[in-house]
């Protein structure tokens, strides 16, 4: 049963996926589907002995492009509609015991080259409004296969997050003159007290109103809408600052960090768009070594987070543990 | 200077990318390999995809 239900609370969608209750579930050793299939062995989804890097239609899927009619009957109040969509797996590597921080920046500049690949071509198919670019990592945010890998979402309309997000980016240019990005970078360099790493291109931060202790933020220095507006050499760049930002994080306490990457580029429904600025944002759940932030009543019922931390402090020591990339 | 040749030579990797059907019949997968492969390029490939 799969099928796209309205909340009339919050006038948003939610996507019922009942077959997405069997979804593998952390597989014993040898049976990783994201693991390329070894001659004799179990037949995993890759069926090529290697490969730089695969993209696949997502088993479980929470959309498909070919959905089937709504299991239930809708109402004024209760629309449903199919739920029409793409979901992809991205895997990072054939190795199974490894993590995007783990991968050479090289290999992390192929993944940025596949990513805009995807971007464009699923972004032009004409029942996409919304590419959703991310990755969950580790079981702390709910991950049941430790391959290393992301998916990509291609939403038949632009998910209610990225719709606040418009509209604050439209407001700020309408009021200001400015796009919003650029604001913030403004604001940001001259304190310089919660960038953790920049590069030509890019700026690494904990924002001013981190809702996670570690929340981590990355922004374009110059104007671009999406990955695909992006140069090469601009790919590369980021791929460097994903390298610092994320191997950073595991050396916070010495464990594989766990975190939720979002990247968030322009929507692609046509329209004008050019007060938005692409940017990704990671929510990392661990606050110390012991502990995890929770969503609890306030970030989950009221949408208010409430962190713990001082976004300052958390910058700088997150930043002593920035390291040079090497290529 | 080793690592700036380092560097120009991951620029100038070509991406390829092959999709095929998986063995579901429904689902499609996409390879993507860099460097010199005796796969399409990229601008070949685009009527495939």
């Amino acid at each position: 049963m799969s099928e796209l239900r309205w909340n009339p609370l919050l006038g948003e969608w939610t996507v019922t996926a009942t077959h997405r209750q069997d979804r593998t579930f952390f597989p014993p050793p040898g049976y990783c589907p994201l693991c390329p299939t070894i001659a004799g062995g179990f037949p995993t989804e890759i069926s090529e002995p290697s490969y730089d890097i695969v993209v696949f239609e997502n088993k479980f899927p929470s959309l498909m492009p070919d959905p089937p009619e709504p299991a239930v009957d809708g109402s004024d109040l209760y629309p449903v509609r199919p739920a029409q969509g793409v979901c992809e797996v991205v895997v990072y590597t054939p190795d199974h015991n490894s993590s995007l921080a783990d991968q050479p920046v090289s290999q992390i500049y192929k993944l940025m080259q596949v990513w805009q690949d995807r971007f464009k071509d699923l972004g032009e198919l004409d029942f996409v409004e919304y590419v959703y670019i991310f990755e969950n990592k580790g079981e702390a945010v709910g991950v049941t296969l430790p391959h290393p890998h992301g998916q990509i979402y291609a939403y038949p309309f632009i998910p209610p997050r990225l719709v606040q997000k418009v509209n604050q980016f439209r407001e700020h240019k309408a009021r200001t003159g400015n796009n919003l990005i650029a604001s913030l970078l403004h604001v940001e360099k001259k304190n310089g007290e919660r960038i953790v790493a920049e590069n030509e291109s890019f700026t690494a931060l904990i924002p001013f109103f981190a809702r996670y202790p570690f929340e981590l933020h990355i922004y374009p220095n110059t104007h671009a809408e999406a990955l695909t507006d992006l140069t090469l050499a601009q790919l590369r760049d980021l791929a460097s600052i994903f390298k610092q930002v994320l191997s950073a994080f595991d050396r916070l306490f010495d464990v594989s960090f766990p975190y939720i990457m979002s990247m968030n580029n322009r929507p692609s429904d046509g329209s004008d768009y050019s007060f938005f600025d692409f940017h990704v944002e990671f929510y990392p759940p661990m606050r110390t070594a012991t502990k995890l932030k929770y969503l609890a009543g306030s970030e989950a019922g009221a949408g208010m987070f409430i962190n713990d931390t001082l976004p300052e402090e958390k910058a700088s020591e997150l930043r002593r543990l920035i390291e040079t990339v090497v290529w | 200077m080793e690592n700036e040749e380092n560097q120009q030579e991951i620029v100038d990797r070509e991406m390829h990318k092959r999709r095929e059907t998986m063995p579901d019949g429904r689902r499609y997968i996409i390879y993507y390999t860099f460097g010199k492969v005796e796969t399409e390029t990229l601008a070949e490939v685009a009527e495939n995809v």
